[in-house]
């Protein structure tokens, strides 16, 4: 038992900052983002057992993720259907447009980014995970994690400069 | 390829997920495309630089209550009734806070946590007439705070963690790769406490009518060192 602990410390509790972020980034809400961060972590406590030791981020944010989507479905919201499809989005703005946007609305611009979209940028952007290690978190293949982040991307920079 | 499918890629080359070779050739002649890597590279250091939300010591405290509630039920569960009330007894007569088992437990928590989500300190100083100060209000006790920078232990900063319901400073102090934690309660009962927990080293001692628990993950004697420089009166107050 102490022994679970430790690991889970060891490999869990060490990402709890992270999976906030994410929560956070995802809900859009202080009190939504901690309460699905609370039932992410008794999930993970008991499913623990099962964990294979590898990808402890990706395991726990997927967890999280599951806790995130479950509150906005909760909340009766519609999702959005996503094209999936790599395709060419058109020009991005220039980039010294892009270099110095003002804080909050950079994260206004992230916030109206439909969940599928906005996940794969935090994901990638802030918390610097792989495309397999995205892949496991959000359940999508690899290919389609690429292409949600060039069509996130190129939704972002548009919002940005709009 | 054309143009169009190059740009296609340079998402994912952003990212070093594709082929870089082909990719880099096709950059080398086509500035359209070289314009739209540094339009991505632009947006994707901004999105970098974003402010994260942190999580603030209560919200790390009820994190981390949710997880030993759920250990706590079983421990209960495991413990034969009469064990139970032998330690309900105990609680009952004897002092806050060394009493509790799962003390220094939850001080290696608080260790650990502050280490992993990078919040070691509310406030952040390695002068004593700052961190002291800040101290005073918020806690119920004073304890001493020195900067041992030149034997090697550099005082970074103070917070406050609370621990069965009370709040306790706790001085941090670098020591080359190390963090140590000095928590400072005030002094009621000499219970020990355990000299490692889970790999941590906790060395505990009282000074006057405080008492300290230093917890790190250096070596013993480390430790030591900084509990005897803690420990020997300072020459100027």
């Amino acid at each position: 038992m102490a022994d679970k602990r430790a690991r889970f410390d060891q490999q869990i509790i060490r990402h709890i900052d992270a999976a906030h972020n994410f929560a956070r980034w995802i809900l859009k809400n202080d009190a939504d983002a901690e309460d699905a961060v609370q039932e992410a972590l008794i999930d993970a406590w008991k499913g623990f057992g099962w964990f294979q030791g590898s990808q402890d981020k990706a395991w726990f944010l997927a967890i999280v993720r599951n806790a995130c989507y479950a509150q906005l479905r909760r909340s009766k919201r519609q999702f959005e259907i996503l094209d999936d499809e790599l395709v060419d989005d058109g020009l991005l703005p220039d980039a010294l447009l892009l270099q110095n946007v003002e804080q909050e609305f950079f994260r206004l611009a992230i916030e109206s980014l439909p969940e599928g979209y906005r996940e794969v940028v935090i994901l990638r952007e802030m918390e610097d995970l792989s495309y397999a290690e995205i892949s496991r978190v959000a359940g999508i293949p690899i290919g389609t994690v690429m292409s949600r982040l060039a069509r996130g991307r190129a939704m972002l920079a548009k919002e940005l400069t709009r | 390829m054309t143009c169009d499918e190059y740009r296609k890629l340079l998402s994912a080359y952003v990212d070093g997920e594709v082929e870089r070779g082909p990719v880099d050739e096709h950059l080398k002649d086509c500035p359209e495309c070289r314009a739209q890597l540094e339009s991505l590279q632009a947006l994707s250091s901004s999105v970098k630089r974003a402010p994260r939300y942190q999580t603030n010591a209560d919200q790390r405290e009820r994190f981390l209550s949710s997880i030993s509630a759920k250990q706590t039920t079983f421990h209960w569960r495991s413990f034969s009734v009469g064990a139970a009330c032998v330690a309900l007894a105990w609680v009952a007569i004897t002092y806050f806070p060394f009493n509790r088992p799962a003390f220094g437990e939850a001080m290696v928590q608080e260790h650990i946590l502050a280490i992993g989500s990078n919040h070691l300190f509310d406030v952040a100083s390695s002068d004593r007439h700052t961190v002291k100060p800040w101290f005073a209000g918020k806690v119920s006790v004073a304890p001493k705070v020195e900067d041992y920078k030149a034997a090697g232990f550099e005082l970074i900063g103070g917070r406050i963690e609370t621990l069965n319901g009370t709040k306790v400073p706790v001085m941090v102090y670098r020591h080359g790769a190390h963090v140590i934690d000095v928590f400072a309660f005030p002094a009621g009962d000499k219970q020990e406490l355990p000299k490692t927990i889970r790999g941590f080293q906790l060395v505990t001692w009282q000074v006057e009518d405080v008492r300290y628990v230093a917890i790190s993950d250096t070596d013993r004697a480390e430790l030591d060192l900084l509990f005897r420089l803690m420990t020997t009166p300072s020459r100027v107050n």
